[in-house]
């Protein structure tokens, strides 16, 4: 058996395990697969430079769209940038505002990465469940912001709606809800028998590797790195919470090891932990004004004054989110970038599919929870096809954009 | 393990999460099919929600602040005569294929000429068909064309 | 009435109801995964319109297959999948009606019921390999450790069945399924014998299915993992029939585990024939009971386990048969073999 006979399997860009389109070559081995290779760039949308031609609020709906599931993400790291940039100050109320509707996603994000990767180990009926739970979060949300997924409720300096009155009250009940049927929830997701056959000891990421390839969010935490942005680097309402601390599943007693079941784990937590967020925004939430300058025109005016750069970072539902913006006297800021998490998560499949069997490859891959979507940020083609650039290439182009922006500047 | 089989059974004697499709809606080929079942009601939307788009052409200003915040480019002004300032002034269609229901020109409008209803049932085969361009009529009325 | 008529018939009627009640089935299998999703589900009749479609779309043979093989096995499986519902079935129906004769003593052979359930599988996993797409040979690798994981304890079972039928009636063919059926596995049982046939019956729970291909063992279909497996490369009539075989294998696996398990027709419970109104319905109520078993068997092992359970990987099968399973039928044939020592003590 000196030389084994391997094959190549391909899987995606379209495969039923998969939501979104990214390819998979797997030097296979019988069940056992021994490389993996990535390939992205199949749902590249140019929304970058997209926004270099809309003014700073229709970018908020622009960069909604980057992603159906972060759809207060995006908007939330790119209004924290332009904030930061042009120094507005947030009123207080809109912050809390902020905090509720962002976990809120967290908690709908998370039931729905549950549903997806209890179908990709064939257990539907808990990916039925899960969606089912998860339809209670989708109503609340919708009560509150008039939309189910695309939630259009920030704008550059606040809130557009308020959480008062029978909202409020929608929300306590969602959250009622939700503590009520967090028990089941945990008992069903940690203590199946089935569900820990396939999860546990597979599709392991150790702390080093980690820390090594920049995982972030809750993939990051499952292998005991104790990172997280919202206690961190803590925007919105987060530096109130006094309780507030990054989820790893030392938290249920147990040593993190790094593998999918630590990940739902995690995921499990954080659940509760939004749920109490939540709670506590609601209960502490102070009064007064939602929105620094609720005249869409005149913060289009205002911000044409600014000439600065800015950064906004966010713990989104996957990871940590980051944006930054270049304004220069101008309707339209000139740089827009984008940093989604599942980008920096990426990388982490090489070391998981490694001594994976080839059942393990869609829950591995469901694993880190990827947005595709979220992290074509960039594509090389040449011709008809694509074209794979080296580091030094990707390097010298990345020096020659800075630049290029900073003699704009 | 157990709590996986409690909830199983639970959901088996339960109600069941699926809302059927309302029946006032289905196309006309199964309707008659369907008469004779259960009518489904449409699940009721929130107050607040952002659904179709509507227009009042005479509260309209012609202002043209909704055309800059409108992050889709949905909407597109036209010229019309004013008949009671005796000036020419604009008027907006929306096509509604490209909005994205932001409610941006909504909030924007100084007048309140932009609503969105609580209806979503808007699918059509044609994307610009009249029922999907909200105001056309209104433009095939007053639209003062070029050279007039 | 001759005795070949009689067979005849009861062949014919096998078959057609056979195909019948196996989509009808395979209908009522999803009504019930539904509700227990709390879902609405497909209509009942959706197997049969699926199959009806199914006929009159394009068949599409890959390029790179070997044809006769790719041709060949979706029709292999479906005439064997229906010997062996017609093998199961019409010695147990020959007892239900009370139709003695010699010529059927020695229908239904145990070991021949083995192979009959194999072949669909191996028609299955020929198919596969000739598609010659890289998923389907991965689903036929798979269909085959799952096919030899579960030979052991089926094997088991039988012999214990056949060791128990020589006890039971020294006269009659103890490998025969007339025999089983006429004399029930759980008559002159002590306490161990009974608990060892109840073992037996477990370890059927998960046979039934890893034969069918149902969750948690459909690792050759595997939709997330290799795109429905050795069926990926199939379309039109031929996946048609193999979609036809599989509802009249579960119906036949099925019907295997009543028959073996729980013979007891009406009569027997009853203790005589039912008359209703000067008519004789014993028949039509042994038939209407059987289809009970079935379906509550059916329900139990097919819909239940699969809604509640996520699909396990191919070594974790192959260890679950080969250790758990074979361990726990093993364990049931010593029980069984031991049972009249403990009684004679
Ligand atoms: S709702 Fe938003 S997308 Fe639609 S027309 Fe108004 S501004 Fe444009
Ligand atoms: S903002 Fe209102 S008033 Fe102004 S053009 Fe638009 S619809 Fe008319």
């Amino acid at each position: 058996m000196s030389n084994k006979e391997t094959y190549k399997l391909q899987i995606g860009p379209t495969h039923p395990a998969f939501k979104e389109p990214v390819r998979f070559e797997f030097e296979v081995d019988g069940e056992h697969v021994l490389h993996a290779d990535i390939d992205m760039g199949y749902t590249h949308r140019g929304i970058e430079h997209v926004s270099k031609e809309r003014n700073f609020i229709q970018i908020i709906y622009l960069l909604e769209r980057i992603c159906g599931i972060c759809s207060t993400s995006h908007p939330m790291a790119y209004c924290l940038a332009v904030e930061n940039a042009a120094e507005i100050e947030v009123p207080a109320r809109a912050k809390y505002i902020r905090t509720i509707v962002g976990e809120l996603e967290r908690l709908h994000s998370h039931l729905l990465w549950a549903g997806v990767a209890a179908h990709e180990v064939g257990f539907d009926t808990l990916f039925y469940t899960t969606w089912d739970i998860r339809e209670k979060v989708m109503d609340c949300l919708e009560v509150i912001s008039g939309n189910r997924v695309n939630y259009a409720m920030l704008t550059i300096g606040g809130v557009r709606r308020d959480i008062i009155g029978e909202v409020a009250e929608a929300v306590n009940k969602t959250v009622e809800y939700y503590s009520d049927l967090y028990s089941q929830l945990e008992d069903i997701m940690l203590n199946d028998m089935s569900l820990r056959l396939r999860t546990e000891n597979v599709g392991i990421l150790t702390y080093d590797e980690a820390l090594k390839l920049c995982a972030v969010g809750p993939t990051a935490r499952a292998s005991g790195l104790a990172k997280d942005v919202r206690a961190d680097y803590a925007v919105n309402a987060y530096p109130d919470i006094p309780w507030l601390k990054a989820i790893t599943p030392n938290d249920v007693g147990k040593k993190p090891v790094g593998d999918i079941y630590d990940r739902i784990v995690v995921r499990v937590l954080e659940i509760k932990q939004s749920v109490d967020i939540i709670r506590f925004c609601m209960e502490n939430m102070p009064g007064g004004e939602i929105v620094a300058e609720p005249k869409a025109v005149k913060v289009i005016n205002q911000l044409k004054k600014v000439k600065a750069h800015g950064i906004g970072r966010y713990e989104g539902p996957r990871g940590e989110v980051s944006h930054y913006d270049i304004l220069d006297n101008n309707e339209c800021p000139v740089g827009v970038k984008v940093k989604a998490p599942t980008y920096s998560n990426i990388i982490s499949w090489v070391p998981m599919f490694r001594g994976a069997e080839i059942a393990d490859i869609p829950i591995i891959m469901s694993s880190i929870d990827p947005c595709i979507a979220c992290s074509d940020r960039a594509s090389f083609v040449e011709g008809e096809g694509k074209k794979t650039v080296s580091f030094g290439e990707l390097r010298k182009l990345s020096m020659e954009k800075m630049n290029k922006i900073r003699r704009g500047l | 393990m157990l709590s996986t089989v409690s909830r199983i059974m639970q959901q088996f004697f339960g109600r069941r999460s699926t809302n059927v499709f309302p029946v006032k809606y289905a196309p006309e080929s199964v309707i008659d099919a369907l008469a004779g079942g259960d009518i489904h009601p449409p699940i009721s939307m929130p107050e607040g929600y952002r659904g179709k788009l509507s227009y009042d052409f005479d509260k309209c200003i012609g202002c043209g602040m909704c055309l800059k915040v409108c992050p889709a480019k949905a909407l597109e002004d036209y010229p019309i005569m004013d008949t009671e300032k005796n000036r020419p002034s604009k008027r907006i269609v929306f096509y509604r294929g490209k909005c994205t229901y932001c409610e941006e020109c909504v909030k924007v409008c100084p007048v309140g000429a932009i609503k969105l209803n609580p209806d979503f049932m808007m699918a059509n085969y044609e994307k610009y068909g009249d029922d999907q361009i909200e105001g056309i009529e209104k433009r095939r009325e007053f639209e003062v064309k070029e050279g007039q | 009435m001759n005795e070949l008529t009689v067979f005849l018939i009861m062949v014919i009627s096998t078959l057609i109801g056979g195909i019948y009640l196996g989509l009808l089935g395979r209908g009522i299998d999803r009504k019930i995964a539904a509700k227990f999703q709390s879902r609405i589900g497909p209509p009942i009749r959706q197997g049969f319109w699926d199959l009806k479609k199914l006929m009159l779309k394009q068949t599409i043979v890959p390029e790179n297959s070997i044809t006769w093989v790719f041709k060949g096995a979706p029709l292999v499986a479906l005439v064997t999948s229906a010997m062996l519902l017609v093998y199961i079935m019409v010695p147990y129906l020959l007892y239900l009606t009370g139709y003695e004769s010699p010529m059927f003593a020695h229908m239904g052979d145990f070991i021949l019921v083995i192979y009959l359930l194999m072949i669909p599988a191996i028609a299955l996993v020929a198919g596969g390999f000739s598609a010659g797409s890289p998923l389907s040979t991965i689903g036929s690798q798979r269909e085959m450790v799952v096919l030899m994981a579960t030979e052991l304890p089926l094997a088991v079972t039988v012999i214990a069945f056949a060791v128990k039928m020589s006890v039971l009636a020294p006269s009659m063919p103890s490998f025969s399924i007339f025999t089983a059926a006429s004399n029930p596995v759980w008559n002159g049982m002590g306490p161990a014998g009974i608990l060892g046939v109840i073992l037996l019956a477990s370890a059927f729970l998960f046979i039934i299915p890893a034969e069918t291909g149902k969750i948690p063992f459909d690792q050759a279909e595997a939709e997330t993992e290799i795109a429905e497996g050795l069926l990926a490369e199939y379309s039109g009539k031929y996946l048609a029939f193999f979609q036809l075989a599989e509802a009249l294998k579960s119906l036949g696996v099925v019907a295997l585990v009543v028959v073996l398990f729980f013979p007891q027709g009406v009569s027997t419970i009853m203790g005589g024939q039912m008359i209703a109104g000067g008519i004789n319905i014993t028949v039509p109520c042994e038939i209407m009971f059987f289809l009970l078993k079935v379906s509550v068997v059916y329900s139990v092992s097919i819909s239940f386990i699969r809604v509640s359970m996520a699909r396990l990987k191919i070594s974790q099968v192959s260890k679950f048969f080969i250790y758990s399973v074979s361990a726990v039928s093993i364990t049931g044939f010593i029980l069984i073999m031991i049972d009249p020592r403990i009684m004679a003590m």
